[in-house]
C-alpha cells in the first residue's frame, strides 16, 4: 500500500515543477493564449496529480529509485550502482562506498548533502504514513462532501421557483440554444450573495432575489448555463478530489485558486465570444451590478473574500475590454505549448511502481523483496558461465574469486562481491538488454583502483602477501598507531587545521586532523607528480587524515575541490 | 393539496384532457394548438414543479416520461374552490353566491340552478 503513497508522493513533486513552470511562463502566454486554454491546460496538473504512474521512470520516479536503492543498500541486500545520469547523480545520491565503473577509470562518486539525508529517510517513513496520509484523504473528501451537501439543503430551503414566464421562457432558449438535451430548474434564493449553479445531474441555476433587468437576467444564466455546458462542475469536484489526496501538499491549494479564477475568466470569454462590443459592455454591466448587489447582501463589510472577488472582478471587466486577436499563429503555438508541458508532465514523471516494472531485475525494491526467486534466477545465470557460489563465496571454474563484478551496460553494478582469500578477478559483462556478453579477468589498474576503495582490508591483504611480486600500493590509508616512532612523535607536534607532509625514508605521509567524518581518496599517480583527491563521506570517523604515500614524487592534494596548503616536515 | 400556478394549470388542463396521461409530445402539441409555444426547458420545469406538488406523477417508458395526473379536474377543481371559500369567505357559501350575484357574475338561471342543486341534494350540475 504504501507503494501507492509514494507514487502519490512523487507525482506531488513532478506537478510542482509542471505548476512552477506554468507560472514562471504566465507573463508570456496570459495576453497572448485564450482564457480557455489557460483554463483548461490546468488539467495536465491535475490529472499528473491522479494518475501516479508513468510509462516509463521519469525525472521524479528515477530520483525516488535512487534514493530507495540507498535504502536498500544501506539494508545491505543490494549492492546497485546509478545508471550513468551525472546530473541526477550530482544533486541527490549519495554514495557512501559506491563506485561507478567507466571503462578503465574508476572514481568513487562522493557527495553528500542536506537533501541526500532526507530522502533517505522517506522509504522508511512511508512505510508506517500511508495510514495517516489515507485517513486524511477519506475525512477530508468526506468532509468536502457533508460540506456541500449541507450547503445544498441549505440552499433547497431558502429556494423558490421562478414563476414568470418570460423569465423562464428567455433560460429555456439558452439551454436550447446551447444544444443540451439536459433541462434545468430555475429558482431564486434570498441566502445567496451571487447567482450559481449546483447539481451535475439535475442541473439548476439559482439567482439572488436582487431586481435585475431581463438583459442581465439574460446574461446572468448564459453565463452560469455557460459554467455547466463546459462540464465545469465535473472539473470542480476533480479538483476537489486531487486537493484531497494531495493534502500534505500546500501547493494544491494555489491550483484550486488558479483553476477557480481561469473558470470564471474563461467562461466570461466563452460567453462574450460572439457577442459585439455592445453586447460585451451589457455583460460588464451585469458584472458591476451583481457585484453592487453582492455587496449591499454582505454583513461582513471587509472580507478575504470580499476582497479577491473584487480583485477578480477587476481582471474580469479588464479582460471584456482587451481585445485579444486569435490568429491561427496563437492557436499553433498555444497547441503546442499544451504539448510540450503534457510531455514535460510525463516526463517529470512518477514514481514507478514496482509491480508496473518491467525490467524487473533492474529495480532495487524487488530484489529487495523478491530476493529469493531473483537470485536464483541470477545464479542460474551464473552457473552457465562458470561462477558459482559455495557459502557467501564465489568460484570460477572451482577457483575462489577475490573480486567478482557483474557490471550492466551502462557501468552499474549487478553484484560486486570482495572476498579477501580469493585468488582471481573476475568480471561478468553485460549487454544493454541485460544478456551476459562474457566474463573477463580484470586489468591491474581496474583491481587496484577497487583495492583502495576497500581501505583497511587492502592492508590486510598486503601484511598476507608481502612476499607476494605484486608492487605495493603507492598510496593507502594508515591509523596513527600503525605509524613508526619518529612518524608518530612528528603527528603528535601537528596542530589541528593545519595540513601536513612528514618526508620518511621515502614515504611522505599526509596527515590532517579536523575532519568532519569519514572521507574517500583518490590517488591519480603521474609521471612527475602524485595527486590526491579528498572528499567528505560523512558519517563519524576519525576525525584525521594519514595517508602513506610511497616515493618523493611532489604531492598536490584537493579536498573539496580545492588545493590545499600543507607543511612539510622532514624527520 | 397544493395549489398549482396558472402556467402549471395550463399543462394540467392539457393532461387531464389527454385522458389523465400524457407523454411530453403530446402535451408540446397540445400547447401548440392553443397557442402556447414555450421552450422544452420551461415545459419540463413546469411539469416538474407539478410532480413535486404532488400533481404529477412520471413513469419512464424507455427514454420517454409518461406523465400521469394523480388528481381529477373534478376534485382538483373542488379542492381549490373549497380553499377558495375557506381563503375569502371563511366557508360561507351564501357570501360567496352574494358576492357573484352583487357583480352580476351570476344569472338568474345560473342562481335557479343553484337552489335546486342546494335544496335537492342531488348533483344536478352538467
Amino acid at each position: 500500500m504504501h507503494e501507492i503513497l509514494k507514487g502519490y508522493v512523487s507525482v506531488s513533486v513532478a506537478a510542482v515543477l509542471i505548476m512552477a513552470a506554468l507560472m514562471l511562463f504566465a507573463p508570456l502566454y496570459r495576453e497572448r493564449f485564450s482564457k480557455r486554454w489557460q483554463y483548461y491546460i490546468w488539467l495536465v496538473v491535475v490529472f499528473r496529480l491522479l494518475i501516479p504512474w508513468n510509462p516509463a521512470n521519469g525525472l521524479v520516479g528515477r530520483l525516488f529509485l535512487a534514493v530507495q536503492e540507498q535504502h536498500a543498500i544501506k539494508n545491505g541486500s543490494v549492492y546497485k550502482a546509478m545508471p550513468q545520469d551525472k546530473s541526477l547523480q550530482n544533486g541527490v545520491v549519495s554514495s557512501e562506498g559506491k563506485m561507478e565503473h567507466n571503462g578503465d577509470s574508476s572514481e568513487a562518486k562522493i557527495e553528500n548533502n542536506g537533501i541526500s539525508s532526507c530522502f533517505k529517510m522517506l522509504p522508511q517513513i512511508t512505510e508506517y504514513l500511508w495510514m495517516i496520509w489515507l485517513f486524511g484523504v477519506v475525512l477530508l473528501f468526506m468532509r468536502r462532501i457533508i460540506l456541500h451537501q449541507c450547503f445544498v439543503s441549505c440552499l433547497k430551503a431558502g429556494c423558490a421557483p421562478v414563476e414568470d414566464i418570460r423569465r423562464l421562457e428567455i433560460f429555456g432558449k439558452v439551454v436550447a440554444k446551447s444544444g443540451l438535451t439536459k433541462t434545468a430548474g430555475l429558482y431564486t434564493n434570498d441566502t445567496i450573495t451571487s447567482p450559481l449553479l449546483i447539481g451535475c445531474f439535475h442541473p439548476a441555476v439559482v439567482l439572488t432575489k436582487a431586481e435585475m433587468s431581463d438583459a442581465d437576467f439574460y446574461y446572468t444564466v448564459l453565463h452560469e448555463w455557460t459554467h455547466y455546458r463546459r462540464g465545469d462542475l465535473i472539473y470542480k469536484w476533480l479538483v476537489q478530489f486531487t486537493i484531497c489526496l494531495h493534502w500534505f501538499n500546500p501547493c494544491v491549494y494555489l491550483l484550486e485558486r488558479e483553476v477557480s479564477r481561469m473558470c470564471e475568466l474563461s467562461c466570461d470569454e466563452a460567453v462574450t465570444k460572439d457577442l459585439g462590443a455592445a453586447g460585451k459592455r451589457a455583460y460588464g454591466d451585469m458584472l458591476l451590478r451583481a457585484v453592487a448587489s453582492a455587496c449591499g447582501f454582505q454583513r461582513i463589510p471587509a472580507s478575504i473574500t470580499l476582497h479577491r472577488g473584487k480583485k477578480l472582478m477587476k481582471e474580469r471587466l479588464g479582460a471584456l475590454m482587451k481585445e485579444r486577436k486569435n490568429t491561427r499563429g496563437t492557436a499553433v503555438i498555444s497547441a503546442l505549448a499544451a504539448l510540450l508541458l503534457t510531455t514535460g508532465a510525463v516526463a517529470a514523471g512518477a514514481y514507478r511502481m514496482p509491480a508496473a516494472a518491467q525490467e524487473v531485475r533492474q529495480d532495487a525494491e524487488i530484489l529487495r523483496y523478491k530476493k529469493d526467486t531473483s537470485e536464483k534466477a541470477l545464479m542460474q545465470e551464473y552457473k552457465e558461465w562458470g561462477i558459482t557460489r559455495k557459502n557467501g563465496a564465489y568460484y570460477y571454474k572451482g577457483r575462489r574469486i577475490r573480486i567478482f563484478m557483474d557490471v550492466r551496460a551502462d557501468a552499474s553494478f549487478v553484484t560486486f562481491h570482495f572476498d579477501k582469500t580469493g585468488k582471481m578477478d573476475v568480471k561478468l559483462n553485460r549487454a544493454k538488454d541485460f544478456s551476459v556478453t562474457g566474463v573477463s579477468g580484470m586489468t591491474r589498474q581496474e583491481t587496484e583502483e577497487i583495492l583502495e576503495d576497500y581501505g583497511d582490508a587492502v592492508n590486510e591483504v598486503k601484511d598476507e602477501k608481502s612476499n607476494d611480486a605484486k608492487p605495493k600500493l603507492a598510496v593507502s590509508r594508515l591509523q596513527k598507531e600503525e605509524l613508526v616512532q619518529q612518524v608518530r612523535e612528528a603527528v603528535k607536534d601537528c596542530k589541528d587545521g593545519t595540513w601536513y607532509v612528514i618526508t620518511h625514508q621515502g614515504v611522505q605521509y599526509l596527515y590532517y586532523y579536523g575532519m568532519p567524518g569519514k572521507y574517500a581518496f583518490q590517488p591519480s599517480i603521474g609521471q612527475k607528480k602524485t595527486m590526491i583527491k579528498l572528499a567528505d563521506l560523512g558519517g563519524t570517523g576519525e576525525r584525521y587524515v594519514l595517508l602513506a604515500v610511497r616515493g618523493n614524487q611532489p604531492l598536490t592534494v584537493t579536498y573539496r575541490g580545492e588545493t590545499v596548503r600543507y607543511q612539510t616536515v622532514e624527520v | 393539496m397544493q395549489q398549482a400556478s396558472d402556467y402549471e394549470l395550463e399543462l394540467m388542463k392539457v393532461i387531464w384532457d389527454n385522458g389523465g396521461t400524457a407523454l411530453y409530445a403530446q402535451i408540446y402539441a397540445a400547447l401548440e394548438e392553443k397557442g402556447i409555444c414555450w421552450t422544452k426547458n420551461t415545459i419540463i420545469t413546469l411539469l416538474s414543479r407539478l410532480i413535486d406538488k404532488k400533481l404529477l406523477k412520471a413513469n419512464k417508458i424507455g427514454h420517454r416520461n409518461k406523465y400521469t395526473a394523480l388528481v381529477s379536474a373534478d376534485e382538483y377543481q373542488g379542492v381549490q374552490a373549497e380553499s377558495f371559500l375557506d381563503k375569502f369567505f371563511e366557508g360561507n357559501a351564501k357570501g360567496l353566491v352574494a358576492a357573484l350575484i352583487q357583480n352580476e357574475l351570476l344569472s338568474e338561471d345560473d342562481f335557479e340552478e343553484l337552489k335546486q342543486y342546494w335544496q335537492g341534494g342531488d348533483a344536478a350540475d352538467a
